[in-house]
């Protein structure tokens, strides 16, 4: 039995649809990557999402997000897959980081030690994450593509990345699930033990 | 000069060119899109974190060149050169009635991407028109296409469980999947709960166990990747790059040219007969004609239809074998999207397994076959799956470090999802016109498309969902997620009826053989031919028709008929 009566419905089903872009903030010309550019975020911002994705996803007993280059990524996905209005989103969610740890502690997030970040971020997370009414007009969810509105649509978006570029990262894929590419013969019942682990799924099916 | 011309290499496209190969015709296959290599233009190699943006198409890209086909499940980084840019193909709808025509133009259309599931029509979906007086009647019933269904099934590999029932005819299946532990659960309990439902495995065209006359094609056993939709290296699905275009190519008497669009056929006026096809070269922007003897229209449901149209003269004001004013009416889709998500917490919480089974179950269509129905004709099945929760953890969850870590490895409940495929009227008013005015870059008139579901398909999307929520609780779960309508038509990704056949000139486009009533030499055995659309998922029957009409050609065209 599960205690999955105590878990929100409404979320449940959230990590079955593809990432919902998150587009509440006009595009600005900020946001515009140089052409051609292989970085977007700049090395203080580069930095700043170092250590976010770093107390998202820690090393602990496995590697954390920084083995899985997942800062790189999430630039490379900035530069190369986001709209200006996710871009901004992003950079905005960052800096709202930075801004209320300054606020809170009077240093930046960088500054602070590994135990402050979480200490700070923790509770950020909770309140980023509360779930809000969605805007008017706001696009239509379905059970395999739910929509989420959260506090911050910026930081929803930010941590998506972190947890998907860690998880579909060779490391966070070997190290936390199963992937296996080449399966070979479907086994439709197998017996778990305390060292299984889900496998990682390559789509909505 | 050739014998046979096939017009698209997709679906039907494929297996009509393969069955006129093999009777020894010369045949000349004509497709739009660019030419793809089986396994050398796949992505299915690549390791989820090798895949460009961890698989996702840019946002700004999606918005410009993909906003319709982005509806598609299967559209991602690693399929994006199986869709159109939506930008270079445009359609019009009216204000407020979107219809998404979802299509792939390259060498095997859209089999590359299709969802292989394979269910045989029966004598309830041929003879459905006739009985409620929707659509016209088809002219051929079960057992004229019974033995083709068999010849498909061998020829492409389909795995499936024989049950015996009415509504859904057994084939010749290779070795069923299996199901899993919630499956079966799931399966006991709804069957127990609602004696005239079953609850089987998706049948599909997946090689279960590759046969000898598969390997001799190059195929292979499927691997349980689930990566399907971006080409299989192994060869394990049918599609025309894998199956029916080799077996073709290897009578010697296949002949492909790509990035030709047909513009229209050219029809003698003495004889009625088509004599050649007028194309434009996709790149050049030249035209040029092919001459053959017997031609076969399978540019899928709505491209068929346009070809008609726009092969007008001024003896045919109306489109080519429109006398009936049938051509592009009629235009069906399955209802789809009307989703039931449940979890299921006594499922057994120590049971999993391994691999990606292509396939999920499937529940038969029972309303208006083993139960009543309220207030709609017709009916519907389920497809969907029980599955494990757990794994890459939610982002709108709370939490922050090693508790991500642990939701992540901890198994979750079951999942049930069971998604209703309604059946759609034939209604003439749901119709697909050229503008008269507005062209596309190869100077082809637009599509106009104007198809709406109607109060059959409302009150039947209604009771989809109380039956998918009545099914989650029979089986001992809550829902979770439920759709509250059907998507828009279209994206079921199954149109069809824009050529329907039947008996009677005066009110269909094709005869029981798939000939043009107006055109002896001309077939049509695509999606467009379909008189009503049943519940199940139609390839199958094309195939099926596509290569019942090439026997029939080539043995009139023999005894000098045509």
């Amino acid at each position: 039995m599960h205690d999955i009566l105590n878990l929100d419905r409404r979320a449940l089903l959230a990590d079955i649809g593809l990432l919902i872009g998150a587009t509440a903030l006009p595009a600005t010309a900020l946001a515009k990557p140089a052409k051609g550019a292989r970085h977007f975020l700049l090395a203080p911002q580069i930095a700043l999402l170092g250590a976010v994705a770093d107390t998202i996803l820690p090393a602990t007993d496995t590697p954390g997000a920084l083995a899985a280059k997942v800062p790189a990524r999430v630039d490379g996905l900035l530069a190369h897959w986001a709209s200006a209005s996710t871009r901004t989103n992003i950079v905005g969610a960052l800096a709202r980081i930075d801004a209320a740890a300054k606020a809170q502690t009077g240093k930046g997030f960088t500054a602070l030690t590994s135990a402050e970040r979480a200490a700070f971020l923790k509770p950020h997370d909770a309140a980023a994450l509360k779930n809000v009414p969605p805007p008017p007009g706001a696009p239509k969810g379905n059970p395999f593509a739910p929509t989420t509105s959260v506090a911050d649509q910026g930081y929803f978006t930010l941590k998506s990345l972190v947890i998907d570029l860690y998880y579909y990262s060779e490391v966070g894929s070997a190290n936390e699930l199963q992937y296996v590419h080449v399966p070979g013969k479907f086994q439709p019942s197998i017996k778990l033990t305390p060292q299984s682990r889900p496998e990682l799924g390559t789509g909505p099916f | 000069m050739f014998d046979a011309i096939v017009i698209g290499s997709g679906m039907s496209g494929g297996i009509s060119a393969k069955e006129l190969c093999e009777r020894g015709l010369k045949v000349l296959v004509i497709e739009r899109g660019r030419k793809i290599e089986h396994v050398t233009d796949y992505n299915d190699r690549q390791m989820p974190w090798e895949l460009p943006n961890n698989n996702r198409i840019p946002e700004d890209e999606v918005k410009r060149d993909y906003p319709i086909q982005s509806q598609c499940y299967a559209v991602n980084a690693a399929t994006k050169q199986f869709w159109v840019k939506d930008s270079e193909h445009p359609y019009t709808t009216p204000e407020g009635k979107p219809f998404s025509w979802i299509r792939g133009y390259h060498l095997g259309g859209r089999s590359i991407m299709w969802g292989r599931q394979s269910y045989r029509l029966s004598d309830i979906d041929f003879g459905a028109n006739a009985k409620d007086g929707h659509g016209c009647d088809w002219p051929i019933r079960y057992e004229d296409i019974a033995p083709w269904y068999d010849h498909i099934e061998e020829f492409i590999g389909v795995a499936g469980s024989m049950e015996g029932l009415p509504q859904l005819p057994d084939g010749k299946f290779l070795p069923a999947w299996e199901l899993n532990d919630g499956e079966k659960l799931f399966k006991a309990s709804v069957e127990a709960k609602f004696p005239g439902r079953k609850v089987i495995v998706g049948r599909n065209a997946n090689l279960s166990v590759a046969q000898p006359h598969h390997e001799a094609l190059g195929r292979n056993s499927c691997q349980n990747r689930s990566i399907c939709e971006r080409g299989c290296s192994f060869g394990a699905n049918h599609t025309s790059l894998s199956s029916s275009l080799p077996a073709a190519e290897r009578t010697g008497n296949l002949t492909i040219v790509t990035d030709a669009i047909v513009h229209s056929l050219v029809q003698d006026p003495k004889t009625g007969k088509i004599t050649s096809v007028r194309v434009i070269d996709a790149k050049t922007m030249q035209g040029r004609t092919y001459e053959a003897k017997i031609f076969f229209l399978n540019a899928s449901a709505i491209a068929s239809a346009q070809i008609l149209l726009n092969s007008r003269n001024e003896a045919n004001p109306n489109g080519l074998c429109n006398k009936s004013d049938q051509v592009g009416r009629n235009l069906m889709d399955h209802m789809y999207a009307l989703t039931t998500a449940g979890a299921m917490p006594t499922y057994p919480s120590d049971s999993y397994y391994h691999g990606r089974r292509p396939t999920g179950i499937y529940i038969p269509r029972y309303r208006n076959v083993t139960e009543e129905a309220s207030g709609y004709v017709r009916g519907y099945g389920f497809q969907g799956g029980v599955m494990r929760m757990g794994g890459k953890p939610r982002a709108n969850d709370p939490g922050i470090g090693q508790d991500i870590k642990d939701k992540g490895r901890k198994f979750g409940p079951w999942l049930t999802f069971i998604s209703g495929f309604g059946e759609m009227l034939p209604n003439p008013n749901n119709r697909v016109t050229q503008s008269e005015t507005k062209k596309d870059k190869w100077g082809l008139p637009i599509l106009h498309i104007d198809c709406a579901q109607g109060p059959n398909e409302a009150a039947m999307a209604k009771q989809i969902l109380a039956d998918g929520k009545a099914m989650v609780e029979a089986a001992g779960g809550f829902v979770i997620s439920q759709a509250s309508d059907a998507g828009p038509p279209g994206l079921g990704i199954h149109e069809m009826g824009t050529a329907r056949m039947g008996r009677d000139p005066m009110t269909s486009v094709f005869n029981g053989h798939n000939q043009a009533h107006e055109a002896p030499n001309l077939f049509c055995t695509d999606g467009a031919a379909m008189a009503s659309s049943g519940c199940q998922n139609p390839s199958l029957t094309y195939m099926a028709l596509s290569a019942r009409a090439a026997d029939f050609a080539v043995k009139e065209l023999k005894a000098g008929r045509l």
